[in-house]
């Protein structure tokens, strides 16, 4: 599979009264076409930040400090605004968490649609787009597109409103969906359906996923491959079979006997000890450290990210390999 | 859109118990003072005790208040205002003429405040935390904080006295055809320019004092409501959608429109109520001077029916608020 996009040493830094909180701290990885690729992560880990950032969406206090985003080839990054606009909502396309505050409560679901159609197919006249954004509704399967977009977001369920959000991405056919926490907000069997549209959606219109999320269950359900984030930083990258039957890092192998594995019988749950760091006082080194068993003098020093068998990256000193 | 309809009709009925109230309680408290009125009306403590006794039967000032109240709003009822002891006139001429000078200095005002004032709150809210919305925000606090009374006399003194650019007090020439009883726009309307230059300058400094305080009120509320509105997750999302200038801000605007509006409604009753200091500052003969004019001298009849009037006015403009959140807001469903 060729490669869609490649973040390089992606830095995003937060300048606060309190300091300066180092959000997403040298972040690299690539995504491949037509692949769903999870990033993992506790709340704060930096995973929304760097999906965001991919398109230059960080307000201030936050700001782009470093690093390349590759998107065919092209330096993102390195856009003014008015271009990356043009690539907004066309070529990469979000869902946002919450779909009740996604959508604009004073416009109908098919007004939001059509809007993203017109902004980027210039000509286009808003009758015709709101024609194109019924198909669209009955692409994400709402039971009575006609009907339903003229409708107001507070007139719709919580799930379909997550499918209008997913009618807005999909609108232009963009090469890569960013979802960032699409089902959190939402009820457990609604979040099922949710995961099917979006593989549906895959299959038909060949889009790419990053799905970003912290439910281990949803990455190993519909994930081609994974990465996992702590602290601003990438600690794992391998495919998701590798990932949750071979984890190497001691964060990733926390993560995974902190939720129950419905193959196994186990007999308790192990929370992983202590408390994410705060982002302004860093522990020095591997930022892991402090919460980590093996932890040793060595990893005073900031691990680099390897890799330990083909497609397999891990942060850890554990497995660089005679250099004790 | 019948649902609108019927919520306009029941929105319409709740003006009756309303307006009963605001007669019952400006009867009570005008009737509450402890004078005699119908000697004051009679000409004062040298009137002939048959005069006043005929002024007492006239106006029923006999009877019971009760029956008095019941009186009026019979007379209410029947189109009858009743009529000024002072002036010796139906109050709903007198009121003809005196309001539309007070609904013209209003309706300025209302225009400078959102003239003015709206766009000061954009401008603070796009540049926040630079030099212009720090101005902004203490020209806001300057405007509500100010006496009305102190402002309209700083102005005087520097447009009329210094400068000598507009004049000092009165309501400027009447124009040659007199259809709606504002001035400005009769002069449009008759094409007089001349009496529309000079009511225009007349109207500029009472109608400036009189905005001054709702100009910061409404430049803080559009501040505010933007900065919520460009904080919220639908424009972080419009922005993803990649959407640009009229697409984008159209959801801006709508969005904090409506805070501004609720704000402004309740100004412009403000500005109706507020005129009486600047009116008479500024001797505009408008309903706010009379109806000075109605309290000192006990003059039942017009105090009620200015009030009827003003408080008319203010639930009027309440309603087209409310229509105007049902037309922009779906949420809201009557």
């Amino acid at each position: 599979m060729s490669e869609l996009l490649r973040v390089e040493d992606l830095r995003v830094y937060f300048y606060t009264y309190a300091g300066v909180v180092k959000a997403v701290d040298g972040v690299s990885f690539t995504v491949r076409k037509g692949e769903v690729f999870s990033i993992v992560g506790e709340t704060g880990c930096g995973k929304s930040v760097t999906a965001r950032a991919i398109t230059k969406l960080i307000k201030p206090p936050g700001r782009i400090v470093g690093g390349r985003v590759l998107f065919e080839g092209r330096d993102l990054l390195k856009l003014s605004e008015k271009e990356i606009r043009r690539i907004r909502g066309k070529d990469i396309a979000y869902i946002y968490q919450d779909p009740s505050s996604s959508l604009d409560p004073l416009y109908t679901s098919g007004y939001q649609i059509a809007e993203t159609i017109t902004v980027h197919n210039p000509g286009t006249k808003l009758k015709n787009a709101l024609k194109k954004a019924i198909e669209i509704l009955r692409d994400v399967a709402i039971p009575d597109p006609v009907k339903r977009a003229r409708n107001y977001p507070h007139e719709l369920s919580g799930g379909m409103k997550q499918r209008v959000v997913i009618g807005i991405s999909v609108s232009n056919k963009p090469k890569l969906i960013i979802a960032d926490e699409p089902t959190t907000s939402l009820d457990v069997t609604v979040q099922a359906q949710v995961l099917d549209l979006l593989q549906e959606l895959r299959k038909k219109y060949g889009t790419t996923i990053m799905l970003i999320t912290h439910n281990l269950g949803v990455v190993a359900e519909v994930s081609d491959r994974v990465m996992v984030m702590y602290a601003g930083k990438v600690v794992e990258i391998a495919d998701v079979y590798t990932l949750f039957t071979n984890p190497l890092h001691p964060y990733t192998r926390g993560l995974l006997s902190a939720v129950p594995n419905p193959l196994e019988k186990i007999d308790e749950i192990k929370p992983i000890p202590g408390f994410v760091p705060d982002m302004i006082n860093i522990p020095r080194g591997c930022r892991f450290r402090p919460r980590c068993s093996y932890a040793t003098q060595r990893c005073l020093r900031e691990p680099p990210l390897i890799e330990v068998e083909p497609g397999h990256l891990v942060s850890c000193w554990m497995y660089t390999g005679g250099d004790e | 859109m019948a649902e609108l309809k019927y919520y306009i009709i029941r929105r319409l009925a709740t003006f009756i118990p309303t307006i009963l109230g605001i007669l019952l309680l400006v009867f009570i408290i005008s009737h509450a003072i402890p004078a005699n009125p119908a000697r004051l009306w009679a000409g004062g403590e040298k009137a002939k005790p048959e005069v006043v006794e005929a002024i007492k039967k006239k106006y029923h000032l006999d009877k019971p208040y009760h029956i008095q109240f019941m009186l009026y709003l019979n007379d209410l009822i029947h189109g009858d205002w009743g009529q000024s002891p002072m002036t010796k006139r139906p109050v709903l001429e007198d009121l003809a003429d005196y309001f539309p000078a007070t609904f013209e200095l209003a309706l300025v005002s209302g225009i400078l405040i959102m003239l003015i004032g709206i766009p000061l709150g954009l401008v603070s809210a796009f540049k926040r935390n630079t030099w212009i919305d720090h101005v902004v925000r203490i020209l806001a606090l300057v405007g509500v904080s100010m006496p009305v009374f102190w402002l309209a006399i700083i102005l005087q003194w520097i447009f009329y006295y210094e400068l000598d650019v507009f004049p000092a007090t009165g309501r400027g020439i009447s124009p040659s055809h007199v259809y709606t009883g504002l001035y400005l726009l009769d002069s449009i309307l008759s094409l007089d320019w001349k009496a529309f230059i000079v009511n225009l300058q007349h109207i500029i400094l009472p109608a400036l004092t009189l905005a001054f305080a709702g100009i910061g009120v409404i430049a803080r509320i559009t501040r505010n409501s933007v900065l919520e509105v460009l904080s919220s997750d639908y424009i972080d999302f419009a922005e993803a959608k990649g959407l640009v200038g009229l697409q984008f801000y159209r959801h801006v605007v709508k969005n904090a429109s409506i805070p501004v509006i609720t704000v402004l409604g309740l100004q412009f009753g403000m500005l109706m109520a507020g005129a009486v200091i600047t009116e008479t500052i500024f001797a505009w003969p408008g309903i706010g001077s009379y109806t000075v004019n109605a309290i000192s001298s006990l003059d039942y009849p017009a105090i009620m029916g200015s009030t009827l009037l003003i408080g008319l006015v203010f639930i009027t403009v309440n309603l087209l608020v409310d229509i105007f959140y049902a037309i922009v807001d779906p949420r809201i469903r009557f």
